[in-house]
């Protein structure tokens, strides 16, 4: 490996953040949910990634791992709420926000194909399924539970900003240092 | 039949019989607003109903490439202090949301930062009205 983790650290946020800004682009698009779904999934992973190059792991063994996101984003959230100049001042410690997190993050390592917990989970976003009930399931027709609701879901919109935040503290953070 | 005749002026005119398609046009318009004005306070409600950390949602106005997206901004004492981190969601028409939205969350002290023009929001974009907490969603916090 001739470049250093931090180099591929910030090459995997880099890429993080490409991911998360085609999702905002289809936001406004008329595109079954598994397809913004995906682009969110695939930042994750990346953003896990980096944060996981910076652990020690090898850089490009990585690109084959998958299912980090509810290991990764808990940590970073509490790392966010460590750094902030803000959290200090925090009157009331957020309650029960990690566990949120991990189980949205959860969530999300399941929509990739290879993540379906032992056969019990063969939701995903990217290609269609049989369950044990011999029904056929397309992603683009699925409705992937709290994800699919994310808008109204507890700790949706902390969810996605904490993988936003994660992206700029990786490129941003490990390019500084 | 066309639906427009041309004047001596130029100038196209509807049939007598026809409606101002320029009106029509407003019309619809009117009514595209009032939908997403409404949508959006149903989503601030259903927000206020599973956040116990929500003080407060305002309603956000100013200038966005997608002009029908809903815009909120909310202050919650239980998430992480990032800045202003505009986070987007689609359109859900199954729970009767019709247009994309996005949401500002920030604590308690930053809400306060952009009071005091410390913290800018996006440019141009500015705080409205606040959505009031329906009966039953109770604030989990302490004085809101």
């Amino acid at each position: 490996m001739k470049q250093s983790s931090h180099a591929w650290s910030r090459a995997y946020a880099r890429q993080a953040q490409a991911d998360l800004d085609a999702r905002e682009v289809l936001l406004g698009a008329t595109v079954p949910a598994c397809q913004h779904l995906h682009f969110l999934q695939m930042a994750c992973e990346k953003i896990s990634n980096a944060h996981r190059c910076q652990g020690g792991a090898n850089p490009e063994t990585l690109r084959h791992s998958h299912g980090f996101a509810a290991k990764v984003l808990p940590q970073i959230a509490r790392e966010l709420l460590r750094r902030s100049a803000f959290a200090a001042d925090l009157e009331v410690a957020p309650r029960g926000l990690e566990a949120m997190v991990r189980q949205l993050a959860r969530e999300v390592d399941l929509l990739a194909p290879a993540v379906d917990d032992d056969g019990r989970r063969p939701d995903n976003c990217e290609y269609p399924w049989e369950d044990d009930g011999g029904a056929l399931h397309v992603p683009a027709e699925h409705g992937f539970g709290p994800l699919g609701t994310l808008h109204r879901h507890r700790a949706g919109a902390t969810f996605l900003k904490i993988v936003a935040a994660a992206a700029e503290l990786a490129g941003g953070f490990y390019a500084a240092s | 039949m066309p639906d427009r005749i041309e004047t001596e002026g130029g100038r196209a005119q509807n049939r007598p019989d026809q409606p101002d398609r320029e009106e029509v046009f407003e019309q619809g318009q009117l009514e595209t607003h009032q939908q997403v004005m409404e949508e959006a306070a149903a989503l601030a409600r259903a927000h206020y109903e599973v956040e116990p950390g929500l003080r407060a949602i305002y309603r956000l106005e100013g200038p966005d490439p997608n002009y029908l997206r809903i815009k909120l901004l909310e202050v919650n004492e239980q998430t992480v202090p990032t800045g202003i981190m505009p986070v987007g969601f689609p359109p859900h028409p199954a729970s009767g949301l019709h247009y994309p939205s996005v949401v500002i969350e920030v604590t308690p002290q930053e809400y306060e930062a952009i009071q005091r023009k410390e913290l800018d929001l996006p440019a141009g974009w500015e705080v409205r009205d606040a959505y009031e907490r329906p009966a039953g969603a109770d604030y989990a916090g302490g004085d809101p």
